[in-house]
């Protein structure tokens, strides 16, 4: 991966100069931009952070997951259910205890497994795009974004039970 | 959003109180600002550097070039978008597929911006569409995860891709579809 995005700068640049633009300025005038992103995002960050370090911290999460109902699951499993709409890293620590707890290929480890690769963590992604810039009035996407994300979560489970 | 911020934030304080863990609490009010200026610091920095790189390439054409190629896929998807935004779209989605995170993050944030001037004042359709290929990650080499795997056992660390793939599609279909039927023009 890194060669090819190294390979992908040189190549820029090459077909940049072959076409006559003025490398130097384009790349600065980028830069500049981006960097106007910091304020934006730093803030849009900021709340998202103090969210689901509230969320983890107070264990909020560990103690809806020790509701009777729940009794059949897996508690790791659970909590990544609620997780990975959140945060990445969560989940990801969240999958590897359940490797550890039950092995690379139960049925807990399977559904977890699809869970973790086949979402992406979409509060995050919405603070990222949407909020970041200043986007309003965006409870239609992030409501149907969840909402797949519940779904794809129903799929991995159909999914494990139908092919393990 | 700001509903479920809000209602979160206020029953995580309760709760806090509640189980007397005002002290973590309060930890965090000053955790939180320090460790969100880093990673803000961290993405700005990357979006910097990427955001040159993918400006050369808008200056000199090439990504009306890369565009061109996926064009057929993507016409349906984002009808009415102009040329340079289409540009950003498909180096984003392709820098996704292939797992390339910064220049994804950078592509579409640009992308994203430029929607956002065509259509200042609400949510387009093409906004929902990037916003939703984006959230329903569709990849077809999830690195993190088989290199997880890869720590217990290298045998058949990357057998869950195929279903993997099916997931996202099937989830990805059903937003889209939601999406075509909602904006129907």
């Amino acid at each position: 991966m890194n060669k090819i995005i190294l390979i992908f700068i040189a190549f820029i640049v090459i077909y940049g100069t072959y076409k006559k633009a003025n490398c130097f300025d384009l790349f600065v005038e980028g830069a500049k931009e981006g960097f106007t992103l910091f304020i934006p995002l730093f803030t849009a960050l900021l709340a998202l952070m103090f969210f689901i370090n509230m969320m983890i911290k107070t264990g909020l999460v560990q103690t809806i997951c020790q509701i009777p109902i729940f009794k059949h699951m897996s508690s790791e499993l659970l909590s990544m259910m609620f997780l990975r709409p959140f945060s990445s890293s969560g989940s990801l620590l969240l999958l590897d205890q359940i490797y550890q707890q039950y092995g690379l290929n139960h049925f807990f480890s399977m559904v977890a497994t699809f869970i973790q690769s086949s979402t992406d963590t979409t509060l995050y992604v919405a603070s990222l795009y949407l909020g970041s810039l200043g986007i309003k009035n965006d409870s239609k996407a992030v409501g149907l974004g969840l909402f797949l994300d519940a779904l794809a979560i129903l799929f991995a489970f159909i999914m494990t039970i139908i092919f393990f | 959003m700001n509903k479920i911020w809000s209602v979160c934030i206020v029953i995580c304080i309760c709760y806090g109180l509640l189980t007397h863990q005002e002290n973590t609490l309060f930890a965090l009010l000053f955790e939180v600002p320090n460790d969100a200026l880093n990673m803000a610091l961290k993405l700005t920095l990357n979006a910097c550097f990427f955001n040159g790189i993918l400006n050369m390439a808008n200056g000199c054409g090439l990504l009306d070039k890369v565009s061109h190629l996926i064009q057929p896929i993507l016409k349906h998807l984002f009808k009415g978008v102009n040329q340079e935004t289409m540009g950003y779209i498909s180096v984003h989605l392709l820098s996704n597929l292939f797992g390339l995170g910064s220049v994804a993050t950078i592509s579409g944030l640009k992308a994203m911006r430029l929607l956002k001037e065509a259509t200042p004042d609400r949510l387009s359709k093409a906004m929902m569409t990037l916003f939703i290929l984006n959230t329903t990650g569709l990849s077809f080499f999830p690195s993190t995860v088989v290199a997880l795997r890869q720590t217990y056992d290298t045998t058949h660390s990357a057998d869950f891709i195929p279903y993997t793939i099916m997931i996202s599609l099937l989830a990805l279909s059903v937003g889209l579809l939601i999406i075509n039927y909602k904006y129907r023009e």
